[in-house]
């Protein structure tokens, strides 16, 4: 490495994160795949899990390290998105769509050496209505769970429902065993390949594989989840060759730099979070469809990508990513036309509109905040930000007390559409009364007209700009360029270990 | 001396009750709800309440207040409701990171300091000291995450010569010193900076003084008379500074922590904020309180040592 370089190096970190793309690529790192590998990873993460017990603590820390990992369900999304047999080899549905019965894996044991039979499935899908602190509502359609054989489970829902198989390769299907729950906050026990060694909070989560896991072997056996409050210190840490990999990076300026250089690589994944614009339909001016359409018009998505996330995500017009069996193209519904958005607002009566705006203190929000604000000035709106600590004020102030006009939120949950816009006491206050029907008739009906049935709620929510999604949320990925077998496709919360290998 | 004890004990307690008393309040009414912040955003209103219920925020705050001082009393922080961990290992283990880093920096600044301000004390008018004082004044303006990550850079990216973060506890030495070297360096240069410039102007105080006069007109040339005589007088307002450095870095060192990803006291009680652990913040203050007071008191003890006229007083 010649002085050259490493004065450019240094006077970039001295500039700070913009100025640290400015590198050239031989500054980057040249350890990271220098030397043999073991059977070990060390990944770089941000957002620690406080515990681990994801059945009373929200958010998605916990499962990105334990689900699929550590727990498993009967089933599982593949990196495509489709549902795959996991601790059940098959089920068969009845024709009334109310009764599943699972066939299920033989020789499974869980970490503290349990067999995995019939009961622990009764076990564990019962026990959420009584012991979970969180996503009950998922499960609130089973009615009961009978235990046909040890490998033979039967789960009966009050009435049939096209997602309820999908919810079951989250949180909610985990299994658990009745002897292994005593400290889920410290102690996770599953059936999966690998279990938790070590923990140091604030620092990093060791995971060990497991000799007696009943599916294949991974081919890493250890693994080190380094958890960092500080981007750069991660990419730092990337680049020192400290960390293999790092998923979810928060820092889209730096993606240049990795993709120029030959030992790393960069996967743009995709993601199920919605960059959301929350437009308050409760209260004025947002409480007139003319204004919501106006600010559609006025905002040019494709720009606010670029300049706030370099570019990486994905355009989308409604509420739903492209790896949903309902998505429909509605990108073109509302063009980018400052014209009309002013003629709109014209109409509504509200020239010279001045509004506050609620940013979340979150990377993303802040860069998408600038870019908006500027926006509506072309079109006369003033937005005044105002910063909201995240996730404590933020979830009070505008998420419980609705005391807002528009926020800008990274909606990550899974097939959010109707739990965003089909519930008029959500922050987000759209009343139509048209959607709840269709969505009543669509869950009960065959997967086609469940298809249907959504893709009108999606219209419908798209067109009546119930709230603006501004575009997906990529899962960027940088890691060792020899690393293989990366799922880089967030379609969970989980981040999937189990495929990696070194090449 | 024993009267004097006393007294100090007594302003001790008292300090510690009154921070006890704003801390709780202040926490109280900072906005965000804990409860939401732990359930998320697809809690229900029942499972909001049951869960304040399950962890005793229904009751009044004096109540509360109460029960928390109590089992500090019996030196016991609590459990926390966000990580259901104990607090009180969380916090031996924190506050010893923090103590080491923030340690060996200052030893480092105090070894650096005084034999260079010194220096730039007595040579002050010659090229050698301008040049001490100019750079010490350059180290003053420059933030210490800005040196953690200009290290980073040269040793841990370019060089590979040190690990970019990480902590390793002392009891495996090599890999410790390998992980410590970094944040304390970006954390000492900054604070033998800052030290410097007072070691130098406390010195030139001194050399000002009749003592040195009288001194050196015994025949005593200018450097032993400044030795014999002169550096212990100088030592009390360094003194004075060093006991701020150390109270402030204990909560300071988080920028470098941050840099560095290392699990120390300043990132446990940003964490906690953020999460809304109140009783882990609690605790956090409760225990800097306490190391504050400690290093004035230490402090206050080593005067006594360098100066006979406040032990004559006491």
């Amino acid at each position: 490495m010649s002085p050259t370089t490493r004065t450019l190096a240094a006077t970039a970190a001295v500039g700070g994160l913009l100025a640290l793309t400015a590198c050239t690529a031989g500054a980057t790192a040249d350890s990271a795949s220098g030397e043999a590998h073991d059977a070990s990873v060390t990944i770089g993460l941000t957002g620690e899990p406080v515990n681990f017990d994801l059945t009373t603590t929200a958010g998605s820390a916990i499962p990105q390290v334990l689900m699929n990992n550590v727990y498993e369900g009967l089933v599982a999304l593949d990196q495509d998105g489709e549902l795959q047999p996991k601790l059940a080899e098959s089920w068969t549905v009845s024709d009334d769509g109310t009764t599943y019965d699972f066939v299920l894996e033989e020789g499974v044991t869980f970490a503290n050496g349990e067999e995995f039979t019939a009961d622990d499935v009764k076990f564990s899908l019962e026990r959420i209505a009584t012991d979970w602190a969180i996503n009950q509502p998922k499960m609130a359609l089973l009615d009961h769970v009978e235990v046909v054989s040890p490998t033979e489970a039967r789960v009966v829902l009050q009435k049939p429902s096209n997602i309820w198989l999908y919810d079951m390769a989250g949180t909610v299907g985990l299994m658990f065993d009745p002897s292994g729950i005593g400290d889920l906050a410290n102690t996770p026990v599953g059936t999966g390949p690998y279990t938790v060694t070590e923990r140091v909070t604030g620092d990093h989560i060791s995971l060990a594989a497991r000799e007696d896991y009943w599916g294949e072997a991974p081919a890493i056996t250890d693994v080190d989840l380094r958890y960092f409050a500080d981007v750069v210190a991660s990419t730092n840490a990337l680049r020192a060759g400290d960390v293999d990999m790092l998923y979810n990076m928060q820092a889209p300026d730096l993606i240049p730099q990795f993709e120029a250089d030959d030992e790393l690589q960069v996967i743009q994944g995709s993601s199920n979070g919605e960059i959301l614009l929350s437009l308050n339909n409760e209260v004025a001016p947002f409480d007139d469809v003319r204004v919501r359409q106006a600010i559609a018009y006025a905002l040019d998505r494709q720009a606010i990508m670029d300049a706030a996330w370099a570019g990486y995500g994905e355009s989308i017009g409604a509420m739903v990513p492209p790896t949903d069996p309902y998505y429909e193209d509605l990108n073109d519904l509302y063009p980018y036309d400052p014209e009309k958005a002013e003629e709109l607002l014209a109409e509504a009566g509200v020239e010279g509109l001045s509004i506050t705006f609620d940013v979340p203190t979150r990377p993303y929000a802040t860069a998408v905040s600038e870019v908006v604000v500027s926006q509506l000035a072309e079109v006369g709106i003033t937005a005044t930000i105002a910063s909201d600590e995240f996730p404590a004020v933020w979830l009070d102030k505008v998420f419980t007390k609705h005391d807002y006009q528009m926020s800008v939120i990274l909606a990550v949950e899974a097939r959010d559409l109707l739990a965003t816009f089909n519930n008029p006491d959500y922050y987000i206050g759209y009343d139509n009364s048209e959607i709840a029907p269709i969505v009543a008739a669509a869950d009960a009906g065959s997967e086609e007209e469940w298809v249907e049935g959504m893709k009108e709620v999606a219209e419908i929510t798209a067109t009546d700009v119930a709230s603006l999604p501004l575009f997906l949320f990529p899962n960027i990925v940088v890691a060792d360029a020899q690393l293989g077998g990366i799922a880089g496709n967030a379609v969970t919360e989980s981040l999937v270990l189990s495929g990696l290998h070194w090449n | 001396m024993a009267i004097r004890l006393l007294k100090l004990l007594g302003s001790f307690i008292a300090t510690v009750l009154v921070s006890t008393v704003v801390v709780f309040l202040l926490l109280r009414v900072l906005p965000g709800d804990p409860a939401t912040v732990a359930l998320g955003i697809e809690a229900t209103t029942e499972q909001l309440a049951a869960w304040r219920e399950q962890y005793g925020m229904n009751t009044p705050l004096v109540v509360q207040y109460f029960e928390w001082l109590g089992g500090l009393l019996r030196g016991d922080f609590g459990v926390s409701y966000v990580t259901g961990q104990n607090i009180s290992p969380v916090i031996t283990d924190r506050l010893q990171v923090t103590l080491i880093l923030v340690g060996l920096a200052m030893v480092i600044a105090i070894a650096v300091a005084v034999p260079l301000g010194t220096i730039a004390a007595i040579r002050h008018q010659r090229p050698s000291g301008a040049i001490i004082s100019g750079v010490s004044q350059f180290g003053v303006a420059v933030p210490s995450f800005l040196v953690g990550m200009l290290l980073i850079v040269f040793f841990a990216i370019e060089l590979d010569w040190l690990p970019s973060g990480g902590w390793v506890p002392p009891s495996e030495p090599a890999e410790f010193l390998q992980h410590v070297t970094l944040p304390v360096i970006a954390l000492g240069t900054v604070q033998a900076s800052i030290l410097t410039r007072y070691v130098r102007s406390a010195v030139l105080e001194i050399q000002r003084e009749d003592f040195l006069r009288t001194a050196r007109s015994k025949g005593l040339t200018a450097n032993v008379a400044l030795v014999r005589h002169g550096l212990r007088n100088a030592g009390i307002p360094v003194l004075t500074v060093v006991g701020l450095q150390m109270a402030g870095l204990l909560v300071g060192a988080v920028v470098v922590e941050r840099v560095f990803t290392i699990p120390g006291l300043g990132s446990y009680l940003v964490d906690s904020v953020g999460n809304r652990d109140l009783l882990a913040v609690q605790a956090v203050v409760v225990v800097l309180v306490i190391a504050i007071v400690l290093i004035n008191f230490l402090v206050d003890l080593a005067f006594t040592l360098l100066d006979p006229r406040l032990r004559r007083a006491a």
